[in-house]
């Protein structure tokens, strides 16, 4: 959300909420899912119903060798993502 | 793949005692109206297939929904003189469809597939590994409100991973009855 007060909806774009994504953080990096925001509903949805809801804790455990895609750790279990939906998730409290 | 461990939760309303474990099932796997329908629900991997093959006791008939290649799974288990038909839906992490399948699954939950009876209960199969996961998509399915028996699988995976689940207080948690 800009300072300014709320953008016209369908408009916001990831980053403008001066808010870290799950995709910037590095291995072992911790955090909060805040939420989740994709350009398709179905994609956020999804990925709330995969575990990154906000509140939810998680860890980067490993990526791949060109940094994509990523493996997570949320609610007990490890799940794999793109880095185009890892950037739907936002985080924050970030612990290096 | 390891059988899954299988420790059954199930709300104390109707339908007689469902098992898992039963290999006597088998013969015709022909839907009929007078036969309850059950159907195994539940996130891919969780041991659907595992639970089916147990109470069918591999008697499956195969094919596939109209309209879609979406393989179908029915079966027959049989509990002392009952019979039941079992089918086996494809696994879906939510009842928000985004595949074909999982479009499938939602539509035979609310009875919405042409020949496809919507089924009278509901077998949820939860990895006790995946639990937390799980435990949105079993929201969404106990909101149809459907008689609904949760069976938690692969409690044997979590003792191996030193992991310990209080199955009864999970069942007290959702409202359910449990039992081993």
């Amino acid at each position: 959300m800009s300072p300014t007060g709320e953008l016209p909806v369908g408009r916001q774009e990831v980053g403008d909420t001066g808010c870290a994504v799950l995709a910037d953080l590095r291995p072992g990096v911790r955090a909060r899912v805040v939420q989740v925001v994709a350009g398709a509903p179905a994609i956020g949805a999804r990925l709330v119903d995969l575990g990154f809801s906000p509140g939810t804790a998680v860890e980067v455990v490993r990526r791949a060798p060109l940094g994509d895609p990523v493996v997570y750790r949320v609610k007990d279990y490890e799940v794999c993502l793109r880095r185009a939906q890892a950037a739907c998730v936002q985080v924050s409290g970030v612990d290096r | 793949m390891p059988a899954p461990g299988t420790g059954g939760l199930r709300p104390g309303q109707r339908g007689g005692p469902v098992t898992a474990g039963c290999h006597t099932g088998g013969g015709s796997a022909v839907a009929t109206a007078t036969v309850p329908r059950l159907a195994l629900v539940g996130s891919p991997n969780a041991g659907k297939t595992s639970i089916f093959n147990a109470l069918t006791g591999l008697h499956a008939k195969t094919g596939n929904y109209p309209g879609v290649t979406v393989s179908r799974f029915v079966g027959t288990c049989r509990v002392g003189a009952d019979r039941y038909v079992v089918e086996d839906l494809p696994g879906t992490y939510s009842l928000e469809p985004i595949s074909a399948d999982e479009q499938i699954l939602v539509d035979v939950l609310d009875g919405r597939v042409d020949g496809v009876a919507r089924p009278d209960a509901l077998l949820v199969a939860v990895d006790a590994t995946t639990l937390r996961r799980s435990l949105g998509l079993l929201a969404q399915i106990l909101a149809r409100r459907l008689p609904t028996c949760v069976l938690v699988t692969f409690t044997d995976e979590l003792a191996r991973r030193q992991g310990s689940l209080d199955v009864d207080a999970l069942g007290q948690a959702l409202g359910f009855r449990s039992s081993r």
